[in-house]
């Protein structure tokens, strides 16, 4: 394992439950003593950033995936590519083309087993990445154009990111699909944070049973934590998983975080705990 | 037939704890749908037993045939997803389930028929009684599974079936939305006749739902709104409120942020039949307004 750059991500399969603001407290604190990158995955909804009030854009950037189109003068009405597109995402009638562009998956096949090489790709833009710089730290996110449904190409280019760091944390998107898988399966290790309730402990069953398969090194936060932790800690020491740290269930937590402002100094040692545990896994 | 469904963006804005005390508070005259296919919770709480479950396939797997595979490699870089490697040790081929699309593009350029399709099981849907005397449909993608939108599609046409044969013409559909503006959220909001924004009063909440608004914006879909957590920060509450003065987004009602929500859901109770009143009232409060909108 190469020390010098680890990537963790922070994910759950219910959204707020934390990820979000642990992730960004978590790359914070690193960023103070060690080159940190912080990497918002959730395209759909990139809301990381807006804890780093000072943070400065140094660069935005158009992302776009290829689509197919037809040069209607070379084509031979073979229909081959319409016979072979799994998604459905072309029609022709009589001599006439239709593509779906929100089926279609950039796959390329049409244009590879057309035989008289009449497809041809055009750009369709899905969205844009954005690089910020906050004091030490190194902030990337991109934001999915309202209306696309193309998360996975913005996702693979965010995910681009040089290995210069130390520390590289990845916030995921919610869910157990595409988007989440994009992300877990990025890192040397998962954090997932999970709160106590009953809708959160069924998700996070779910998550684990995407991280199990993904990646070697995971581990449990529970955030929101009080009364009810027993439900996800019995499940976890049931079956062997570990549950690293406990946040609690704080009105000034919440206060502070409806304003997007950090209150990490008051978590350091937690954090520092967290770190200690990812690098002994590793 | 009235068909709302609960979106905020952000997760864990209460989408699902709202749209089933509403559901509750309408009742028998409604049905409630679950979209949030990916990580479904509704039914832990409403749910009483299954009537239906079928499995949803959509699309197709690949695999690689080892008794055909020469190794030859050229499978690897038709893949535009990265999804098939090779062993540097065994130079066994392999695609990666997880990062297949099911194209297909493997298939054409294999010579040695070594490529298996199969087709794609992606997850499960159900219909189910309830226990409050309705029915839910809902449906669980298997977790790593793609296809969400297609799954959303699904659960939202047998609820409209269940509902024609069901509900007097007046009622609802009531439909919790997967987090997000992808395609879960398109397939699941697109063609309602309401959307109810929940919007979080956080600034992440706030700048999440706005989104959402957006994307109804542009599919031409009503919204009105209802402010959840309310009261951690006056500046949020106030930007939030000047916003929606300002695009014209009617306000439901306001619910205050409150420690009791987890502990009401973690006694496996609807917001609605919680015993704190001003909890119950607001929400109250809420739903009546939304039912006089519609009405309007």
């Amino acid at each position: 394992m190469n020390s010098k750059n680890i990537k963790v991500a922070f994910s759950s399969g219910k959204g707020g439950t934390g990820k979000t603001s642990i992730a960004t407290h978590f790359a914070k604190y690193l960023s103070i003593t060690e080159k940190t990158a912080f990497v918002d995955l959730d395209v759909e909804e990139p809301n990381g950033a807006i804890f780093f009030k000072n943070r400065e854009l140094r660069k935005k950037e158009t992302v776009s995936r290829d689509i197919p189109t037809i040069d209607i003068q070379r084509c031979s009405f073979c229909k081959l590519c319409v016979q072979k597109c799994n998604f459905n995402a072309i029609a022709m009638y009589k001599q006439s083309f239709k593509f779906f562009y929100e089926l279609c998956k950039s796959c390329n096949r049409c244009q590879n087993i057309c035989p008289n090489g009449a497809i041809y790709q055009l750009k369709e833009e899905v969205g844009e990445i954005r690089e910020y710089q906050s004091d030490n730290l190194f902030i990337k996110d991109a934001i999915l154009k309202e209306g696309s449904v193309q998360t996975k190409h913005l996702i693979q280019a965010t995910k681009k990111i040089s290995d210069n760091f130390t520390w590289t944390i990845l916030d995921s998107p919610p869910g157990t699909t595409c988007p989440m898988v994009e992300t877990v399966s990025e890192a040397d290790f998962v954090v997932l944070v999970a709160e106590p309730t009953p809708f959160g402990f069924n998700d996070l069953k779910l998550a684990i049973e995407v991280v199990k398969k993904t990646v070697k090194n995971w581990a449990i936060v529970i955030n929101k934590s009080g009364a009810y932790d027993s439900i996800i800690e019995d499940f976890a020491s049931k079956n062997g998983y570990n549950i690293i740290e406990k946040f609690p269930f704080d009105r000034v937590f919440a206060e502070k975080y409806a304003q997007g402002e950090f209150f990490y100094t008051q978590y350091s040692e937690k954090m520092e705990r967290i770190k200690k545990h990812i690098l002994e896994a590793l | 037939m009235i068909q709302i469904a609960f979106a905020s963006g952000k997760g864990g804005a209460g989408k699902t704890s709202i749209s089933l005390s509403f559901h509750k508070y309408i009742g028998e005259n409604s049905i409630m749908i679950d979209t949030d296919v990916d990580a479904a919770d509704a039914f832990l709480l409403l749910e009483s037993q299954i009537l239906e479950a079928k499995p949803f396939i959509s699309g197709w797997k690949y695999k690689i045939s080892e008794k055909n595979c020469v190794s030859c490699g050229r499978c690897i870089s038709s893949c535009s997803f990265g999804a098939i490697k090779r062993d540097i040790n065994s130079r066994k081929i392999t695609i990666n389930p997880l990062f297949c699309e099911g194209c297909g593009a493997c298939e054409d350029v294999c010579s040695f028929d070594a490529i298996i399709k199969e087709e794609n099981y992606c997850g499960d849907y159900f219909i189910s009684s309830t226990k409050i005397n309705t029915t839910m449909v809902y449906a669980k993608l298997i977790p790593g599974e793609d296809n969400s939108g297609k799954l959303v599609h699904l659960v939202r046409k047998k609820g409209v079936e269940i509902f024609k044969k069901s509900i007097q013409q007046d009622g609802y559909i009531v439909i919790d939305s997967p987090p997000g503006i992808g395609c879960p959220l398109m397939a699941a909001i697109s063609g309602v006749n309401y959307l109810a924004v929940i919007i979080e009063a956080t600034e992440s909440g706030f700048h999440d739902a706005k989104r959402v608004i957006e994307v109804a914006k542009q599919l031409k879909i009503p919204v009105v709104s209802i402010i959840n957590k309310a009261g951690l920060s006056s500046e949020i509450d106030n930007q939030i409120l000047l916003y929606l003065k300002e695009f014209d987004i009617s306000l439901m009602g306001i619910i205050p942020f409150n420690n009791e929500f987890n502990n009401i859901l973690n006694r496996e109770m609807f917001w609605i039949d919680s015993d704190n009143i001003e909890i119950k009232n607001s929400l109250i409060s809420i739903f009546d307004n939304i039912i006089n909108y519609v009405k309007k």
